[in-house]
């Protein structure tokens, strides 16, 4: 008996919370995946939002400069500062920007989890990219590719995670001795009895697995081996020469693989952190270096997606662990800040709007649930990670997924993205 | 082992070989019992709404039963009363003038009763319980829950449990019986010696253990935790919880890069010596000393039987003679071999402030790399490592007490309010005396006393309502470790650590969710595996914080030796409980490169490296950590870690197999008793070959199935006579590929394909679940 004639059988399907991804998902195709597409970028350690996409210019919270001095893209402003201004001035029309976004925690750790998965006191949910990739393709080779920091799966798809295009060559034709595709370890015809061999044997033994984590360790595995053939489809897509960084801790390489996974069609979303921005002495500066290397990143990799013709399918989401505090410390830095921003721009969203806001003392602003507009009436709403967390899910079309049922959200929704 | 063994499933009956019977699935309720059932659902006032689960009119949660005493003891005291309100609420704390006083530290009956008062009392129209905890009615603590978050819902829960007692049956009145399959010592004592020792079992240990059965495994098993490779692992594991081999995988700065001149003046004594001398090496070895106090104080107290409590009190840091050099210790004669970076020992530092000073050590409270591996700042002020020392040897996530949805914005205005906004005093109460204990460390872990003491504004340096006595401010850590170490949460602690060790997971977290349609199920596996770890916990204590004894313990469970089910679960609770057993888990890159290494006699080597460890080929690609920004393993494997381990496999057949097929019978390592020239087509030969493959199937994947080594032989068999036939005609090469009789000198050549199919058998089975999983 296999494991769905099994839960079949008991009349438990779907009651296992350690059921292997393949079988408790909605697709076992491993064919190109072709849907919408995501990037997360993760600035890590809070950036301060009055440095990017809500300043103030007051001298108590910005030193860098005075209120005269701020920008505007659109309906945008902007602090003139590192590389905003090509940036909101090349993207403002698609960008979305939520502001006055209520964090309600100071805490690294719970703030990153609350931004990326909309739960803030849950350490069981998946991150949004876990739950698109499960929800859409979770046994495509790469579904939800990591380059580190948050990315839990809530046990929804497979976590990979690549670190450089050096290691990926060999292992994307294993059979091939030392990544030459013409010198094989095996020849056809015995690799093809080892495979057949693997495929009986896993036949065989799982219907004996009684263990529910044995039987879900043995599924995962096999899926996973059947799975593997897919990802030399990458080979084709990896660029020669890999881009140059502008910084140790540059995007662009990670970028660059994960689109090209895309182009593949093995992977639905990739999260970028970008450790950089915990600036708790010369904030300014600080701030500014990561902004400028962010952003650059960034527009590098919506460039490079544009050119592998994945612009139009491709949503992405700037967001950090909340921001900074509205006065600067002894050290010149700023501490942390519960009161947070993001930055969303993809096909289907509303560019060239900012939703939610902060005062002078960067509180949150309210929000008319229907109008969106900043409002002090009573029944206004905080804008919350849960409100984008929503918005994310309606817009990907999942929101009624089995992933989204299982971790389901607080809050009423806001069409935050029309 | 007496007292090593104990019993996660309630009343056990245990069979003489391997089955063992798991009766009752839900573990004796903490108080009370089916007494502590309310049974009355009438009176009920309350209906338990606003996030909680609903009370049907039969007093059951969604449908499902959950008696009183257990949904406090399993859920409502770990997942609300422990972390929100016992840190005030008891005899001494800060709100021990109020009228709620929790009299224990633990699930006691007494403690349910103080609380069940509360519940029934009321505070205008509502439960006084629900109204306190969200800063009503002056609560001193202020808000230190949201009604939005499930830690509330848990507490409207009780609240109608308390007011509207279920009629129905608890479901585990009825459980099903349920029955493990355990695994026979060979094969746990197998499992264990590739886990902890990463070996294979000698003839002589599984001769022993053939005979003297279940009694061999204890003393085997402390034998095995004497071997260099047990403490290798004990030094990984304890990495993945403590994270401080960060700093050997960083290129850009060094640890001795940060300890204080003044007071080291030889810290970088390295750079002194020329390239050719060895500069860059020496350099590596002191990063390797200086990163590995903590890992290595462990591995002492360890190997040298120590109480584990050690790990905290020691007067005394690890370094090898690299890192003794950076510190101005270095004595000739102290080391073995004054050249080896991985000889160990313990060393005090030298006073950094004066003669009359001592410098305070606390085990790796003080360790320079763990002080600076979790650095802080002066806004932060040590609360960054208070933290840290909460989760590490406290199992508590004091991020957990926070009250999700405050507004920290509300106390803006508040000069101070990490002490005076009670949303974020109900922390800092907690985090701040903890980190002033640290006040003699800088950001960046040097030792520098404060001359102008510590900060005033904040809750006074202390731990769990002791304040730090004056006279214990220089030794602030050492008097801090001993507390630390008397506390229940740190055998708790060190026991869920040792969980993760051996089972690869995290244990189960509290169940959170009352309204889940399987949170009866979930509370159940959860009460079972406490008590596994509760008795563990037990166990380690009573044998003197014994580590060894601790690990003895957990494997010799049944827990540990699951291996299956007698017969399939038939209900939800079943299910969850049986989810809930076993330590089946995919190799991490350092077991799988110690089991290649134990299975072929030799490392694998794969473009100059051992590929599993490098981070910059396969660790991280198959899921491993860097400590840094990849601090968490990949439990599941994806398919690019599938291809890695086709890639291993087929590597490593090609490397290893014509390698021993050339040596003389008596010094194969792993291809006993056939010729290179043996066909399936010769009786004889064939009988070898199945020899030989049943060898394997035992080595590799510790198996001994006719039908998989038949069928494995039927792969020899077609690969063999299909490959033979193709070298006759010229439509395979005579000659093997050259990476593959790299290291052999008569082998080159493979007429009958039998040196290719042999490969293609060793192939075949390192793809397979038994070799790829613990």
């Amino acid at each position: 008996m296999d494991r769905r004639d099994f839960l079949k059988t008991i009349g438990l399907a779907g009651a296992s919370v350690i059921a292997p991804i393949s079988l408790s998902s909605e697709a076992d195709s491993t064919g190109p995946y072709e849907g919408p597409l995501y990037f997360f970028f993760n600035a890590i350690g809070g950036w301060d939002t009055t440095c990017l996409c809500d300043p103030k210019g007051t001298a108590e919270l910005n030193r860098s400069f005075t209120a005269a001095g701020i920008q505007a893209a659109g309906n945008i402003a902007y602090a003139p500062m590192a590389a905003n201004e090509r940036f909101f001035r090349k993207y403002y029309s698609e960008l979305l920007v939520l502001n006055g976004m209520d964090m309600s925690s100071p805490n690294h750790a719970v703030g990153q989890r609350y931004m990326w998965t909309g739960k803030i006191d849950s350490k069981r949910y998946p991150a949004f990219g876990a739950l698109i990739a499960g929800a859409r393709a979770p046994a495509a080779a790469m579904s939800f590719l990591s380059f580190g920091e948050y990315d839990a799966t809530g046990d929804l798809v497979p976590l990979s995670r690549i670190q450089s295009k050096d290691q990926l060559l060999d292992v994307l034709d294993p059979g091939a001795i030392e990544g030459q595709a013409d010198r094989r370890y095996h020849e056809r015809f015995a690799a093809d009895h080892i495979q057949e061999a693997l495929r009986a044997r896993h036949a065989r033994r799982a219907g004996l697995e009684t263990l529910p984590r044995r039987r879900a360790a043995r599924s995962t595995l096999y899926t996973g081996q059947l799975a593997a053939d897919s990802i030399r489809r990458m080979r084709e897509f990896l660029p020669a020469e890999m881009p140059v960084e502008t910084n140790p801790r540059g995007l662009r390489g990670a970028s660059t693989m994960a689109i090209a996974a895309m182009r593949a069609g093995l992977c639905v979303s990739a999260n970028f952190p970008l450790a950089v921005f915990d600036s708790h002495d010369d904030n300014d500066a600080k701030q500014a270096e990561g902004l400028d290397l962010l952003l650059s990143d960034v527009d590098f990799a919506i460039e490079a997606a544009d050119a592998a013709g994945l612009r139009d399918r491709l949503t992405i989401v700037i967001g950090s662990d909340f921001g900074r505090t509205p006065r600067y410390n002894a050290a010149d830095g700023k501490d942390h800040w519960s009161v947070g921003s993001a930055l969303v721009m993809g096909p289907g969203i509303r560019g060239n709007r900012v939703i939610g806001g902060t005062d002078g003392g960067l509180e949150p602003l309210r929000i008319d649930p229907e109008t969106l507009a900043a409002t002090s009436r009573d029944d206004g709403v905080r804008l919350r990670p849960e409100h984008l967390h929503h918005s994310l899910r309606r817009h990907a079309g999942v929101a009624e997924s089995a992933g989204a049922d299982r971790y389901p959200l607080l809050e009423e929704p806001l069409d935050l993205f029309a | 082992m007496r007292g090593t063994e104990v019993a996660d499933v309630g009343p056990v009956r245990r069979r003489p070989s391997i089955v063992i019977a798991l009766l009752g699935l839900l573990v004796t309720p903490a108080v009370g019992g089916c007494e502590g059932l309310i049974s009355d659902p009438a009176g009920a006032d309350f209906d338990g709404s606003g996030g909680a689960a609903a009370v049907g009119g039969d007093g059951a949660l969604d449908g499902a039963c959950v008696p009183l005493d257990r949904f406090y003891s399993a859920s409502l005291w770990p997942g609300v009363i422990r972390p929100r309100c016992v840190s005030c609420h008891r005899p001494g704390g800060p709100a021990q003038a109020s009228d709620f006083v929790l009299p224990d530290d633990d699930a006691t009956i007494a403690n349910l009763e103080v609380l069940s008062r509360l519940a029934t009392s009321e505070l205008g129209a509502r439960p006084r319980i629900l109204v306190k905890p969200l800063g009503g009615d002056g609560h001193g603590g202020g808000p230190v829950l949201s009604e939005s978050e499930t830690a509330y819902g848990l507490l409207e829960t009780f609240v109608a449990l308390v007011r509207s007692p279920p009629e129905c049956e608890p479901a585990a009145v009825d459980a099903p019986e349920l029955t493990l399959v355990q695994l026979g010592p060979s094969a746990l004592f197998r499992k264990a010696a590739l886990s902890l020792a990463g070996r294979l079992p000698t003839d002589a240990e599984l001769e022993r253990l053939a005979v003297e059965g279940e009694g061999a495994l204890a003393p085997l098993l402390a034998e095995l935790m004497r071997e260099p490779g047990f403490y290798e692992r004990l030094r990984e594991a304890w990495n993945d919880i403590l994270l401080t081999d960060a700093a050997l995988v960083d290129r850009v700065t060094h640890p001795a890069g940060y300890l204080d001149e003044a007071a080291y003046p030889d810290r970088l004594w390295f750079n002194a010596l020329s390239i050719e001398g060895g500069r860059r090496e020496m350099s590596d070895a002191a990063r390797l000393g200086l990163t590995r106090g903590p890992l290595e104080l462990i591995v002492h107290v360890v190997r040298e039987g120590r109480p584990f409590t050690e790990i905290l009190t020691a007067d005394y840091v690890m370094v090898n003679p690299h890192a003794a050099r950076s510190y101005g210790v270095f004595r000739e004669g102290d080391f073995a071999d004054p050249d080896d970076p991985h000889e160990f020992r313990p060393v005090r530092l030298p006073s950094v402030d004066g003669a009359a000073a001592v410098f305070p050590h606390a085990g790796i409270l003080t360790s320079p790399y763990y002080l600076h591996r979790y650095p802080s700042t002066p806004t932060n002020r040590n609360r960054h490592r208070a933290r840290m020392v909460y989760l590490h040897f406290l199992d508590t996530d004091v991020m957990d007490l926070s009250p999700s949805g405050a507004d920290p914005t509300e106390v803006a205005e508040l000069d101070n309010p990490v002490r005076d906004a009670s949303q974020c005093s109900v922390c800092h109460r907690l985090i701040d005396p903890l980190a002033g204990a640290f006040q003699d460390f800088d950001d960046i872990g040097r030792w520098a006393p404060r001359e102008d003491g510590w900060y005033d504004d904040s809750f006074p340096p202390g731990f769990d309502g002791a304040l730090l006595p004056t006279e214990e401010t220089p030794r602030a850590l050492q008097w801090l470790a001993q507390r630390l170490v008397g506390d229940p949460r740190f055998a708790e602690a060190v026991t869920a650590h040792a969980f993760q060790i051996l089972f690869g997971r995290r244990p189960l977290p509290t169940p959170d969710d009352p309204g889940a349609d399987d949170f009866t199920a979930r509370l159940a596996a959860y009460e079972r595996q406490q008590a596994l770890l509760s008795g563990a916990a037990e166990v380690f204590v009573e044998a003197g914080f014994d580590f060894k004894h601790l690990l003895t313990a957990l494997i010799l469970s049944p827990s540990y030796r699951a291996a299956g089910l007698e017969a399939e679960p038939e209900d939800l609770v079943s299910l969850r409980v049986a989810e809930s057993v076993g330590a089946p888990q995919l190799l991490t890159p350092e077991k799988i490169t110690r089991k290649l290494r134990a299975a072929f006699g030799e490392p694998w080597i794969y473009r100059y490296q051992q590929p599993f460890l490098e981070l910059d080929r396969f660790r991280l690609l198959y899921g491993g950590i860097d400590s840094r920004s990849t601090a968490v393993r990949i439990s599941k494997p994806n398919p690019l870690m599938a291809s890695v381990s086709q890639l291993m496999a087929n590597d490593v057949a090609c490397r290893f197999v014509g390698r021993d097929l050339e040596r003389p019978l008596s010094e194969r390592a792993f291809l006993f008793g056939v010729d290179p020239e043996d066909r399936p087509s010769d009786p004889a030969a064939a009988a070898r070959i199945r020899e030989a493959i049943a060898a394997l199937h035992e080595r590799l994947l510790g198996e001994d199935d006719p039908e998989e080594i038949a069928a494995t032989q039927d792969l020899f068999v077609r690969i063999q006579a299909e490959g033979a036939a193709s070298v006759a005609s010229g439509a395979s090469p005579l000659a093997l590929e050259n990476r593959c009789w790299q290291g052999v000198s008569s082998l080159k050549q493979d007429p009958h394909y039998t040196v290719r199919a042999w490969m293609a058998v060793v192939a075949y089975l390192l793809q397979t679940y038994e070799f790829l999983h613990e």
